[in-house]
């Protein structure tokens, strides 16, 4: 699963980043490393970007770029 | 014209150098003022190459 | 001696830079806000300066602002590094500060913000952490002056001790292995352009072209780094940028959960969160951010703005009476008497009574950003602009384009892809700038006094329209391609600081009257003086045999289709060129009035069709010298300054001669 997959409100682990060049590095830079957890806050209004929640902070990634985490969703609980 | 006249065209001439060494010295200046979004701030008003 | 300032965007390093340097800087909350270097003198020690880098969250080789400051910390070698960084979001901006330590240079931890982490019920074990990571850490507030004092003392200590970070070597395993394995390597060559060989070490690792090529290995050397890295890769598993980001971040959290005591999640995070459920609301978000749009305007241009012009303006008229009434009792001479009143009264004080609005709106705009709603802004709008090729982050270079273009035009430095800055430039224009707010006033007043919001707002529209159709066209022809990863922070909400929006206030307001009385009092003698003589510097009897009606004469049959084509607008939107407030200062004068019979003369000018078509053009048309020769500097080129100016031009005359045309058929 990825991250743009992921539902609002829930929470997961990041399994592994995918991508190339700047955007990875840009992902890995700001914390989107393997085993960060990550929840996602919501979307845009207009559905695009999403807003993510790690590390004690907040993040704006674009759906298109998300995909490029692969994730695994953590069961609440 | 009197000398009244002289005196006023003097003072307006000298506002006018002034005016325009101004303009001329800040050419590099961008910000015009506003240098809190400028990046070039640092050099308003240092002297243009000479 | 030279101190570089480092750290992340959004945590304080503005606010701590003004501290330093007592400057007045602005402090903007928005990502990006902060792009060039800006240096000061540190109080109270004259020969030390700070040099402020741009906020990054990495020395990556990728954008241009890690690369400035890759430079600037590489070969300008400063005495010291003060690297701040946000306690309360301390994992991110940890993961510089392990990337400035390899840059071997003293350096000193500025541990920002811990009025919040305390007022959380946080604390953070200082002399623990300041052992593990091996420089000095001074906590600080920046925005209450706490701990600046110890800190400049440390920093201070620090450089002129020359003293280097006790570790710089945060890895273990494979990667501790290859890492120092090609800091051997490349030794010499590291040496020899002066890099620090485990910074260098660490890039290689990180797969950095730039700094491979920097360094100039032999095609034996670098097979010897690709294997080495190509191994460590398959003994991890991951590939190379994964294994040292991993690296890092788990010593920086390994660091934290050792020294650092902090509560799930912090008020001023809880409170950022609940605001947003409204603000980036998926049903309030647009609607809100309209709202609060109009309501800036409405402000700025209706209530407050009309009220404190209309008092500067009835102030101005009562100072030129006076001064006339003086003159005449003097019996001074009528030509000198028509250059002080006609000439620089009527021009300078018909601009000068937009201070107001223009002060008025510059601080809305500031606040909006200091609070952190700008963020938020491109986040909502970012979707919009991708559909013209751009990010949501070129919408604030547009908005600042309300205020003025030249900084606006600067702002695109935040922009990493060339491609985006260059369309931004181009498109920043076409947001109304504040200087042609006077313009639009006085026509607005004289032609269209009830709906005058109504029409300032048509325009301000049509220059958003006229911006996106050209950004499709640019989009479909020059600018084809990919836009660029948009991954951005949205920072907490915070309360804008009253100093540093009164700060700005009175930036603006100096900026605006050094204009009114240097290039706008130049223009107009000059232009008072073409239009009192003729060519044989006679006195004219009739303004029409004047210097100016001479030229203005000449461009004028280029507006005869748009409808005003009589010499006196055309004269005076050429001298809009060098400022567009100058535009009215001319008319003025061309038309023999002041202040308050501009819109008298003009109604003999113009109708309201052709006062709207003017408008248009005055919208679409050149911007000033100043932000013309912005984009010069920022796209490096005159050539692209000039197409700037013939395409607007071209653009400008397009539209207006449209609307006049089709005016006409509805009008009759």
């Amino acid at each position: 699963m990825t991250l743009d997959q992921l539902g609002i409100g829930k929470k997961s682990r990041i399994l592994q980043v995918r991508g190339q060049g700047a955007l990875r590095r840009r992902l890995l830079d700001m914390g989107l490393t393997p085993r960060t957890e990550v929840m996602v806050r919501k979307m845009a209004p207009m559905g695009d970007p999403m807003e993510i929640h790690l590390r004690g902070y907040e993040l704006t990634i674009r759906l298109e770029d998300a995909k490029n985490i692969v994730i695994e969703e953590e069961s609440a609980g | 014209m009197g000398p009244v006249d002289f005196v006023i065209l003097a003072l307006v001439a000298a506002l006018l150098f002034f005016a325009v060494r101004h303009a001329v010295r800040h050419r590099g200046d961008s910000c015009r003022g506003d240098c809190s979004r400028c990046p070039y701030h640092g050099n308003c008003g240092k002297r243009t190459k000479k | 001696m030279i101190l570089g300032l480092a750290g992340n965007q959004n945590c304080g390093k503005t606010t701590l830079f003004n501290q330093l340097t007592g400057s007045n800087q602005h402090v903007g909350n928005f990502p990006g806000v902060t792009v060039e270097r800006k240096d000061g003198v540190v109080r109270g020690h004259r020969d030390v300066t700070v040099v402020d880098l741009p906020g990054i969250y990495s020395l990556s080789p990728y954008s241009s602002e890690e690369i400035v400051t890759r430079d600037f910390l590489l070969s300008g070698r400063p005495d010291a590094i003060i690297n701040i960084v946000d306690a309360t979001n301390i994992e991110r901006n940890l993961y510089l500060s392990l990337q400035l330590i390899e840059l071997d240079l003293p350096m000193v931890i500025a541990l920002n913000m811990m009025d919040e982490v305390r007022a959380n019920g946080g604390t953070i074990r200082i002399a623990e952490f300041q052992k593990e990571i091996g420089v000095p850490v001074v906590p600080i507030s920046a925005s209450r002056n706490e701990g600046i004092a110890e800190l400049v003392e440390t920093v201070l200590e620090t450089a002129s001790a020359k003293r280097r970070p006790k570790r710089q070597d945060f890895c273990s395993g494979a990667v501790h292995r290859t890492v120092h394995s090609l800091a051997h390597l490349v030794e010499d060559h590291a040496q020899r352009i002066h890099v620090p060989p485990r910074f260098a070490a660490t890039k290689l690792v990180e797969g950095d072209g730039p700094m491979l090529e920097a360094l100039r290995l032999s095609e034996n050397e670098k097979d010897m780094v690709r294997h080495d890295v190509t191994e460590m890769e398959r003994e991890l598993g991951t590939d190379r940028e994964a294994a040292l980001a991993d690296m890092r971040y788990s010593f920086i959290e390994a660091l934290c959960s050792r020294t650092v005591v902090k509560p799930a999640e912090s008020k001023e995070h809880r409170r950022s969160v609940k605001l947003d459920g409204v603000l980036t609301d998926k049903y309030l978000a647009i609607p809100i951010f309209l709202g609060v749009m109009m309501l800036v305007f409405w402000l700025t241009f209706g209530v407050i703005g009309n009220f404190l012009s209309d008092l500067l303006s009835g102030g101005i008229t009562a100072v030129t009476d006076a001064a006339d009434g003086a003159l005449r009792a003097y019996g001074t001479n009528p030509v000198v008497r028509s250059l002080v009143i006609d000439g620089v009264f009527a021009g300078v004080g018909s601009v000068l009574q937009f201070l107001p609005t223009i002060v008025v709106l510059f601080f809305f705009l500031s606040i909006l950003e200091d609070t952190g709603y700008m963020a938020r802004v491109a986040f909502v709008m970012d979707k919009l602009l991708r559909r013209i090729g751009l990010s949501g982050r070129s919408f604030v270079p547009m908005l600042i384009g309300f205020g003025c273009s030249v900084p606006a035009i600067m702002a695109t430095r935040t922009l990493s892809s060339e491609r985006d800055r260059k369309m931004t430039i181009l498109l920043t224009p076409f947001m109304s700038c504040s200087a042609k707010l006077p313009i639009y006033a006085v026509f607005t007043a004289a032609f269209f006094r009830e709906k005058a919001a109504f029409v300032m707002i048509l325009l301000y529209v049509m220059g958003i329209l006229a911006g996106i159709g050209s950004g499709f066209l640019m989009r479909g022809t020059v600018f084809r391609g990919n836009p660029v990863p948009f991954v951005m922070e949205l920072p907490n909400y915070r309360i804008p600081s009253p100093k540093s929006v009164l700060l700005l206030i009175w930036d603006k307001a100096r900026g605006f009257l050094v204009r009114a009385f240097t290039v706008i009092f130049a223009a107009t003698i000059v232009i008072w003086f073409l239009q009192t003589f003729d060519t044989r510097f006679n006195v004219v009897s009739s303004g029409s045999e004047s210097m100016l009606a001479i030229v203005g004469r000449f461009f004028a049959p280029l507006f005869a289709p748009l409808g005003f084509g009589d010499w006196r607008s055309s004269t005076a939107l050429i001298t809009g060129f060098t400022a567009k407030e100058a535009v009215i200062s001319t008319l003025a004068v061309l038309t023999g009035t002041d202040v308050s019979g501009l819109p008298a003369a003009l109604s003999r000018l113009f109708t309201p069709l052709t006062a709207f078509t003017f408008l248009t053009f005055t919208l679409l048309y050149t911007p000033c010298v100043a932000a013309v020769n912005a984009v010069r500097h920022e796209m490096n080129s005159v050539k692209s300054a000039v197409g700037v100016v013939l395409y607007q031009c071209g653009f400008a005359w397009i539209v207006a001669f449209l609307v006049y045309q089709i005016g006409r058929l509805i009008v009759g």
